[in-house]
């Protein structure tokens, strides 16, 4: 498969426009399925395996999800390209690091990917930019049911949709948000956030999901029970929960102003002047200087940016993403350099 | 209809009634209210389990970690280390040890949202039909009795299409 004319730009989800874009980046819902009659992914025998990820390539092919469409044989893929998928958030780290047969489809708006053989057989994954966890949910929820109607997934009356591990049985649902929140950094009240998302039942992860470190101040919060509650429930209570972050953040940057303005100016139009001048940057310091610039933007303190641009920037300056732009492997000096001039470019 | 008899007293009817699968061995429990609340294992009581202690003197001959699931093998101890199940069919297998983890990560034991093509109830039967030729293709396969492993085929096949047939017969929810 051929993904060189992704290269240069990023899914509709980083478009920097919505529901309250000034903080929420992306909102983004996850269905996990499972063929009845199966053993889960996890404990399945190649063959089996094999089996599946024919049959739902097949399905899938009869599916519209997006305006054109793209199937990954993950098994065969090459291991730069499996790595620009996770950097897009087409693929999770565990499917580009699991075995044997396994795939992914997706629209070429990258909006809807369906991911086969990760945990769980089938991954349906919706995500839209801004505030939108209806309409991700409205997407992956039609994917859901065209594939239903070709094939009987794993499911009980008590226990719901029967996944591989007992976090996602029930609904099979996550939803999730992904924030950009530097003025709680900066103040150091992320903690707060933390503490308070987990009390009702959510749980924050770093840019790219479960383990990872949060990098230029995103996050995604999402929820962390997916079993006695029905899938509206399941949204709502990041709905609600939502706002109270929004303001949070809101009220830090004020303070931020507030205490110095000038302070604040110098930090951002500094980020922007590296960003816009330096001859090497690593990946922490692009994120970094990123985010400040995405900061000054949205607090109208730099006019002459533009905020897809920018976003685009946190995923088109991953290490692997420079390195199919440059049609090879780079070591990571390389890297830093071939980085700064990208930056560059697109920061005129 | 003669009601059944609770096994403690075998003098009142029994009203409560356990369950359970260990082995792929079934035991039933039968008793009434009165020695369950002179037991201390009314419907506030400890679990099940304990129950069959309790019958058997105090001594439990298996723990719930050997509880085996006869379509994929994987033991009640084994998904504790890994924390992944095998199969559907474990659902069914380790509902009763594994009520304690779901109450922990969810505050909840059963589901209650949509199921499948809006169905307010699943039939399981089939799918575990084919869960099970699976597992004894597998076993075929392994003892290279090619006959059965054929046989065991055709008749996925068949199950299979007869599945997908009811899948898209399914009524279709707005």
């Amino acid at each position: 498969m051929d993904l060189s004319d992704l290269d240069h730009r990023c899914g509709e989800w980083l478009r920097g426009e919505g529901t309250s874009a000034h903080v929420v980046i992306s909102s983004r819902v996850r269905l996990a399925r499972n063929l009845a009659g199966y053993p889960f992914a996890t404990r399945a025998e190649e063959d089996q395996r094999g089996e599946i990820t024919l049959r739902m390539r097949e399905e899938l092919s009869g599916i519209a999800l997006g305006p054109r469409q793209y199937w990954v044989d993950l098994a065969q893929a090459e291991k730069l390209e499996t790595r620009f998928l996770v950097e897009r958030h087409l693929i999770s780290r565990e499917l580009e690091s699991g075995r044997g047969p396994r795939g992914v489809a997706f629209g070429s708006d990258e909006i809807l990917s369906v991911m086969i053989n990760e945990e769980d057989h089938i991954r349906i994954q919706s995500i839209r930019a801004g505030l939108a966890l209806e309409e991700a949910w409205q997407r992956a929820v039609r994917a859901d049911r065209a594939l239903e109607k070709h094939m009987e997934f794993a499911a009980s009356n008590q226990f719901g949709y029967l996944t591989a591990c007992p976090t996602n049985v029930g609904t099979g649902l996550r939803a999730s948000v992904m924030l950009h929140l530097p003025a709680l950094v900066h103040l150091k009240q992320i903690e707060k956030v933390f503490h308070a998302a987990s009390r009702t039942g959510l749980t924050v992860r770093g840019f790219y999901g479960e383990g990872t470190m949060a990098s230029g101040d995103l996050y995604q919060i999402s929820n962390q029970i997916t079993l006695g509650h029905t899938e509206e429930e399941i949204l709502q209570s990041l709905s609600t929960m939502l706002p109270r972050i929004l303001e949070y953040e809101e009220m830090c940057r004020a303070e931020l102003a507030s205490r110095g303005q000038l302070k604040l100016e110098d930090k951002v139009h500094r980020a922007l002047a590296i960003l816009r001048s330096a001859r090497t940057l690593t990946s922490e310091e692009a994120m970094q200087y990123l985010s400040s610039v995405r900061l000054g933007h949205v607090m109208e303190i730099l006019k002459d940016v533009d905020i897809r641009s920018l976003n685009e920037l946190f995923v088109l300056t991953q290490p692997a993403h420079l390195q199919k732009l440059e049609g090879r492997a780079l070591d990571p000096d390389e890297r830093d350099i071939r980085r700064a001039a990208f930056v560059r470019s697109t920061l005129v | 209809m003669t009601p059944m008899l609770c096994q403690f007293c075998g003098k009142n009817p029994a009203t409560i009634h356990f369950t359970e699968i260990k082995e792929e061995v079934k035991r039933e429990l039968h008793i009434c209210e009165e020695c369950a609340n002179e037991k201390g294992l009314g419907s506030t009581g400890p679990l099940p389990p304990m129950l069959f202690e309790l019958m058997q003197g105090g001594r439990r001959e298996s723990t719930d970690e050997d509880l085996k699931c006869p379509r994929c093998g994987i033991t009640f101890g084994e998904f504790r280390t890994k924390g992944r199940f095998g199969c559907p069919h474990d659902y069914e297998i380790f509902a009763e040890p594994m009520g304690p983890l779901l109450e922990k990560i969810h505050g909840a034991r059963s589901h209650t949202g949509r199921l499948p093509r809006g169905r307010t109830s699943v039939d399981t039967a089939v799918a575990d039909h084919l869960l099970r030729l699976r597992r004894e293709l597998k076993d075929s396969v392994r003892a290279e009795n090619y006959e059965d492993a054929a046989r065991i085929r055709d008749e996925i096949k068949s199950l299979e299409s007869s599945m997908s047939e009811s899948a898209a017969s399914g009524t279709e929810d707005a």
